[in-house]
């Protein structure tokens, strides 16, 4: 016989342990509880499939009383096994786990054939055996289909888990936490000593998150672009003063061209934060748009100094990288191989160039 | 009470002026700074008792301004600032280190400028390793005065009964302070090459063996020569091997 403790976990969902094992936490006192009540289930189960009628009643005490010895000890046993099964590997400790729940059900069943003397049972050694692979048999079924059931939902609440954590980071992306706060106390400086300012400040920062919240497939004009561009820079000036210096080199009639929204605002937030903010005395962005000879291919390029003596913390790489990588998808995901995005470095300037194939005709998405 | 302001960003110093101003008349802004050098600068010089610093600056942060601060005997009471540091701000409730977040809320400054008190040198320090905050500098005593010493200049930092000497571009310095936490804290750039001693990587220009089979390690082409351990010979040799 077989216990089921599985369910349990999937209505009651008990707090997942954090260990990377597979198997719910059997420790926990409501999956006991269920334990026992499917286990219940599944002497009731093998009751009334049992050929042997008018003594039902007497039938279901014992296999009740079988079947919650096995679920019992399979339970116990796996709650004070964690520790150590939670150092293998799932596949590993799936198959461990289920030796161990049919060398539970062999072993009581060995304890029950000798012990209980149960009417209809036939006390030949060849009953014997068969009644010991007849459990073998309910149990290894039983448990495979538990552990797989375990496993499955082990997997599902990890992708959810997995999403949950992509989606924050996207709205995270989105939102930018350092710029806002930043943002806000500028803001809050400027209410006092320049009411105007503030009041810009606000408008520009309606204008930012109004473009990050859009759809990131929209496709806007080079001219917007840049004037979202110029907005962000507006507040990072008043936050840092002279330290941040532009140039802009729009060669004319570029600015009709149409690109993803937000691919210029991302790069150049970048060089503020990596580049002129850890220096003390800033410096110069430059950024520049031009078609390329063969006027098919827009460029657009960001440079920034940055010093390579003190490669900052690894974090910023990391946040630069995001911001990068994110920009490099949505571009292989608009014009499939046809864009290029070109990171280098030298003479203490970083440069991002990219490339991208003139498109006047996609409409606004 | 005498307060210095500390933040690059000058409205960020602005606004915290003009609400110290708004408090009651005890509190007395002597100077603003707008970086961590000058930060250092003024606080000797105009002996401060509270110190609003930013985290965030480029060139010397926050934590190190304070790091060289505190081992002055009149080192004023220290309250960070920043406007946002996912991780930090988990570490300085861990210490008990004070924080304000930025904007900052004119009650909260009030709150934390009355029960501003000096950090503990373990405090910051434990501060310091859980963000994982590396020093830029060493700072030296010099009559009193704090020099700044860029890590950069340091050739070596060798261990000397109670102090370490330090190495450096324009000369020789002792410090007090511990082998072991320097050699945690630049790991990249230094490496150990005898149980007393350590060495700038990027100085490392060769190694000799004299004719009693002792090595040394030269330092900016034999400017500089340390005894090396037998044990930290291959390490020695294979960073230089893999320098080409």
């Amino acid at each position: 016989m077989k216990r089921i403790k599985i369910k349990a976990s999937a209505q009651f969902s008990a707090p997942a342990p954090l260990d990377g094992l597979f198997l719910p936490d059997l420790c926990n006192i409501r999956i006991l509880l269920l334990v026992i009540v499917i286990a219940e289930m599944l002497a009731f189960i093998l009751t009334l499939a049992g050929a042997s009628s008018g003594q039902r009643w007497q039938d279901l005490g014992l296999i009740s009383l079988f079947v919650q010895w096995v679920a019992l000890f399979s339970v116990l046993s796996l709650c004070l096994m964690r520790p150590w099964l939670a150092n293998f590997n799932n596949t590993l400790a799936g198959v461990i786990s289920f030796i161990l729940i049919n060398v539970i059900t062999l072993v009581l069943s060995e304890i029950a054939f000798s012990y209980i003397a149960y009417p209809g049972l036939d006390q030949s050694t060849a009953g014997h055996i068969d009644f010991l692979l007849r459990n073998l048999g309910i149990s290894i079924i039983v448990s495979l289909l538990t552990l797989r059931y375990f496993f499955l939902q082990y997997q599902s609440s990890k992708s959810m888990l997995a999403e949950n954590t992509s989606r924050i980071e996207a709205l995270q992306s989105r939102i930018r936490p350092h710029f806002l706060f930043n943002s806000m106390n500028v803001i809050a400086s400027l209410t006092r000593s320049n009411p105007k300012l503030a009041e810009q400040a606000i408008v520009n920062l309606s204008q930012i998150f109004r473009a990050s919240l859009s759809d990131i497939k929209k496709q806007i004009s080079l001219h917007e672009e840049i004037s979202i561009c110029k907005s962000y820079l507006q507040i990072e000036t008043l936050r840092l003063g002279e330290r941040l210096q532009v140039d802009w080199q729009i060669e004319s009639g570029v600015e009709g061209d149409m690109i993803p929204a937000l691919l210029l605002q991302p790069l150049i937030e970048n060089a503020v934060i990596h580049g002129i903010e850890p220096l003390t005395e800033g410096g110069v962005i430059l950024i520049s748009a031009q078609h390329k000879m063969d006027k098919q291919t827009l460029e657009l390029e960001v440079i920034n100094p940055c010093d390579n003596l003190k490669d900052e913390n690894k974090s910023t790489e990391k946040g630069n990288k995001i911001a990068l990588n994110n920009i490099k998808q949505r571009l292989d995901a608009i014009y499939k191989g046809e864009s290029s995005i070109v990171i280098s470095q030298k003479n203490n300037q970083h440069t991002v160039t990219i490339n991208i194939p003139i498109n006047l005709l996609v409409g606004a998405g | 009470m005498k307060l210095l302001v500390v933040d690059d960003e000058a409205l960020a110093r602005e606004r915290l002026i003009s609400i110290v101003n708004e408090l009651d008349d005890n509190y007395d802004i002597v100077g603003e700074a707008k970086n961590g050098q000058q930060a250092i600068e003024k606080i000797l010089a105009l002996q401060p008792d509270v110190v609003l610093l930013d985290i965030k600056m480029p060139g010397m942060n926050g934590i190190e301004v304070a790091q060289h601060l505190i081992k002055h005997e009149t080192s004023p009471a220290i309250i960070f600032t920043t406007a946002y540091e996912e991780h930090a701000l988990a570490a300085f409730d861990a210490h008990a280190i004070a924080y304000l977040l930025k904007p900052i809320q004119s009650d909260q400054l009030e709150r934390s400028l009355q029960t501003a008190s000096h950090l503990q040198q373990g405090q910051l320090k434990k501060l310091s390793e859980d963000v994982k905050n590396k020093r830029q500098h060493i700072s030296v005593k010099l009559r009193g005065d704090l020099q700044l010493i860029p890590i950069t200049d340091v050739r070596y930092f060798r261990a000397d009964q109670k102090y370490i000497e330090m190495r450096h571009s324009t000369g020789m310095a002792l410090i007090d302070e511990a082998l072991k936490s320097l050699e945690e804290e630049f790991s990249e750039e230094f490496i150990r090459v005898h149980r007393n001693a350590i060495v700038a990587i990027d100085y490392v220009t060769g190694i000799e063996r004299d004719s009693l089979g002792r090595s040394y390690v030269l330092l900016n082409g034999g400017e500089d020569k340390l005894d090396v351990s037998r044990r930290h010979v291959a390490v020695l040799r294979r960073l230089l091997k893999s320098r080409g």
